[in-house]
């Protein structure tokens, strides 16, 4: 019961932190004490206690017109907090397909007890999930992940991700996907590259050249 | 009997359709689509066939015009049979679209091409085993050579079967196929094709697209990346059973030396200079000899003949027409496109757009920028025709731009016979200078303002070969057929009406209107100004207007340096001629092409203004 009690507390200051975070993001630049409650669902008089300590913990002050503003400390708090509410909400919303409101809920009560390796790697997954974001993690020499230009001449490649906007398609009608092997025929530094795909040599510009992701084959 | 043919680019598709179709055949382009298709017929056993030649494509999946074309062609049904041409020694990626287009379950024939390069590279093709994985019947050839082309129509008639082979796709993309199937009551190709989004009824679009979503956010992938990957998984693992590798004879490696940076970019430079001036020279030479030709048997006859005066200046409208016509395109067109064709048929020009990527970058464009360019030296109608193969509308529109700039043979005409003849070498020489200035500033100026995006060349790299005399002929007649067949009845249109109102006295009011101007703004004298007007309907027309008009060849007795020289610049510069401009408005449309001729004008008169001020 105590533990309970502690969480609960130390959720409750979580949250006034990070209303107050928002807060300072969209203008108001302090708080009063009756507009905080409000946001929170809770009474003045509850909020009063966990306010004094936090001011105690040098992480909000008491301004002489009764509005309160986050210590540079606070800040830091708040805006973790309210990253790690997003991130959940985001991968609640859109990959896991529940509705905006309940994922906003469920973000708020996990928020607080998520790790911030958990919420990295959340973070990471739902940025670049699939085959690329595999790379950012698996960092050991066989996988090193390079793109297109940082090739040189004579080099064997394995495509990992193209990452091309618009012209993806053609690419991949072209045999440059994921998996396949290619090799590097020519470079001209700064204009281009010649690759070998399926037999057939395929000139690319460097802008092209730059979003497609490749490792050393072998 | 209606027969198509289908394959990637550059697979010796057009050699087997001029085979198959011969000589003597009618070949019509149909307008309306931006890529023509081209169709011919042929004879065989008392069959009519007629043989439709599509654009060569990758795939049939995408947005780009040419592969919604082959698409819908594809189908459509219009094609009794499909011809699939594939080339030996790129089997697999050829395989892909042979994949796709196997899916609609039409009647095929399979063209190995190219099996002599192939076998040279070391790769052999078992078209038998390749003839019973894909179910339909699979004939070795050599077109290049007309090698086994003779059994390609034999075998449409008898022995065309459908294919038979199955893409393994993943399990989702199997379910919603069957869920569609089921629900909407589709066949399996429809379905297949709603889940790309080519679904024609809306609900069945809305239902595909609603499945598709759901998968991707299963896989994390589009649909369409998924079913790429199946075909191309499908492909690699027809093509590991039936093709056998060998290390293959190894030459010394030209390719090395063309697409390095030295020495390929003088070479690049070496070959595009020295066309320009071998054209420059056999084209003048031959000009020259067509005018007089046609001077001496048909104009002056004509004018002895002594028709009534209207009959008379119709005639002679139409007689400058055909001499315009004859006296810039064999001269001057036919000889440019000869260097092309060689060019394309050796296939240096894709290495030479991978050489000037980086610099046309600047410009807005990419590599593929290079051939309208290099073409509108020899003349900007077929260089504006050239802009489709730039992908995207805003490098289609700076090329236009900056291709009307370009000068053409006639302007070099008009530089050589005037600048070079009365003034010096030097001064013909800063001419071009002046020129090729304003193109890059243009093209940098351009880069900055066209909206839409730039997207990067990806360029397939066609191998070298030893182009063949008949088929570098046979490209430039059809393709200087094709010139004169756009720019022949504009000339004539716009002749006969310059005529009238020579005719008509309005000619000269528009003078008496136009020196005032003429003379204050161009330092020119109003004739001058005329022979600018003419020049619109051929450029070297406006020199040969100039030598009319003024009375005497010797313009140096009847005009100053200063004024031979801004006459010069400004007919160079200012409006393109009229088959450009109708070439323009057909492919960019009526708008863009008011607004690049309006900008040439501009550009003309006030470069002409300035030099009127700097010079006098």
């Amino acid at each position: 019961m105590p533990i309970l009690l502690y969480m609960e507390a130390s959720s409750l200051r979580e949250d006034i932190l990070e209303a107050l975070y928002k807060a300072r993001f969209t203008g108001t630049k302090q708080s009063l004490l009756e507009e905080l409650a409000l946001t929170l669902g809770k009474e003045p008089g509850e909020l009063r206690p966990v306010l004094i300590q936090l001011e105690q913990n040098g992480e909000l002050v008491f301004n002489p017109d009764g509005s309160l503003s986050l210590t540079p400390a606070g800040n830091e708090t708040g805006g973790r907090v309210m990253r790690k509410h997003r991130i959940l909400e985001c991968f609640f919303s859109e990959m896991l397909g529940m509705s905006p409101d309940t994922a906003s809920e469920e973000a708020c009560t996990l928020e607080h007890g998520v790790s911030d390796e958990a919420i990295e790697r959340l973070g990471r997954y739902i940025r670049g999930p699939g085959r690329s974001g595999l790379h950012g993690i698996r960092r050991g020499k066989r996988w090193q992940a390079l793109t297109l230009l940082e090739a040189v001449e004579g080099d064997l490649l394995v495509v990992s991700c193209v990452r091309c906007r618009g012209l993806g398609g053609r690419l991949h009608d072209l045999g440059l996907f994921p998996g396949t092997e290619i090799t590097v025929v020519r470079k001209i530094p700064g204009n281009g590259i010649v690759v070998r795909v399926k037999e057939c040599d395929i000139a690319l510009s460097t802008e092209i050249a730059a979003s497609i992701l490749v490792e050393r084959a072998g | 009997m209606k027969v198509g043919l289908i394959g990637n680019p550059n697979v010796g598709k057009s050699l087997i359709f001029h085979q198959l179709t011969g000589l003597g055949v009618e070949v019509s382009n149909y307008p309306g689509t931006t890529i023509d298709l081209q169709s011919g017929t042929t004879c065989f056993q008392k069959e009519m066939i007629e043989v439709t030649d599509l654009p060569g494509t990758y795939s049939i999946e995408g947005d780009s015009e040419e592969e919604k074309i082959v698409r819908s062609f594809v189908d459509s049904g219009k094609a009794d049979v499909i011809v699939a041409v594939l080339d030996a020694g790129r089997l697999e990626r050829n395989l892909y679209l042979l994949l796709q287009v196997a899916e609609y379950r039409r009647p095929m024939l399979v063209v190995l091409n190219m099996m002599d390069e192939a076998e040279k590279s070391g790769i052999r093709v078992d078209a038998g085993k390749l003839s019973s994985l894909l179910g339909v019947e699979v004939i070795p050839t050599v077109a290049i050579q007309g090698k086994n082309t003779s059994s390609i129509i034999p075998a449409v008639l008898s022995s065309v079967k459908s294919p038979i082979v199955n893409v393994l796709y993943d399990h989702h993309i199997e379910a919603a196929v069957k869920s569609l199937k089921t629900v909407h009551n589709l066949e399996w190709i429809e379905a297949i094709q709603a889940l790309l989004g080519h679904a024609k009824d809306p609900d069945v679009r809305e239902a595909a697209a609603a499945l598709s979503e759901e998968i991707e956010r299963m896989h994390r992938m589009t649909v369409a990346q998924i079913i790429a990957g199946n075909r191309h998984h499908c492909a690699e693992h027809i093509a590991d059973e039936v093709v056998q590798l060998r290390t293959p004879e190894r030459g010394p490696d030209i390719d090395r030396l063309l697409t390095s940076r030295i020495p390929g970019i003088p070479i690049l430079a070496a070959i595009l200079i020295g066309i320009l001036l071998t054209v420059f020279v056999i084209g003048s030479w031959l000009e020259e000899a067509i005018v007089t030709l046609i001077n001496i048997f048909v104009l002056q006859p004509f004018l002895a003949a002594g028709f009534p005066p209207l009959a008379e200046q119709l005639g002679v409208s139409l007689i400058l027409a055909i001499q315009a016509g004859f006296g810039i395109a064999f001269p001057f067109i036919f000889t440019f496109y000869l260097f092309i064709a060689l060019l394309e048929d050796s296939g240096y020009l894709t290495r030479a757009a991978f050489l000037a990527d980086r610099t046309l970058h600047r410009f807005g464009m990419h590599g593929q920028g290079i051939i309208p360019l290099v073409l509108g030296f020899g003349c900007n109608v077929p260089a504006i025709m050239s802009i489709k193969l730039l992908r995207t509308k805003r490098e289609r529109l700076i090329a236009s731009f900056l291709v009307t700039l370009v000068p053409c043979s006639a302007r070099t005409v008009i530089i050589a016979g005037l600048v070079a003849a009365f003034i010096g070498l030097a001064a013909a020489m800063s001419v071009y200078l002046f020129v090729m200035v304003i193109i890059l500033i243009t093209g940098l100026i351009l880069s900055r303002v066209t909206p839409g995006e730039q997207y990067g060349m990806i360029l397939e790299m066609s191998p070298l070969r030893r182009p063949t005399v008949k088929n570098v002929l046979l490209k430039s007649w059809m393709r200087i057929r094709e010139f004169l067949l756009v720019a022949m009845p504009l000339l004539i249109v716009a002749s006969i009406i310059l005529g009238l109102f020579q005719y008509s006295g309005l000619m000269a009011a528009f003078e008496e209107f136009i020196a005032p101007f003429s003379e204050a703004v161009l330092g020119l004298p109003s004739y001058a100004t005329t022979a600018l007007i003419f020049g619109i309907l051929r450029k070297e027309m406006a020199l040969e207007t100039l030598v009319i008009l003024a009375g005497t060849a010797d313009l140096g007795s009847v005009l100053t340096m200063a004024q031979i020289y801004i006459f010069a610049v400004v007919s160079v510069l200012f409006i393109p001629c009229i088959a450009t401009i109708a070439v323009l408005r057909k492919e960019i449309g009526t708008k863009m092409a008011l607004v690049i001729s309006a900008y040439t004008l501009a550009i003309g008169l006030l470069v002409g203004a300035l030099l009127n001020m700097l010079l006098s």
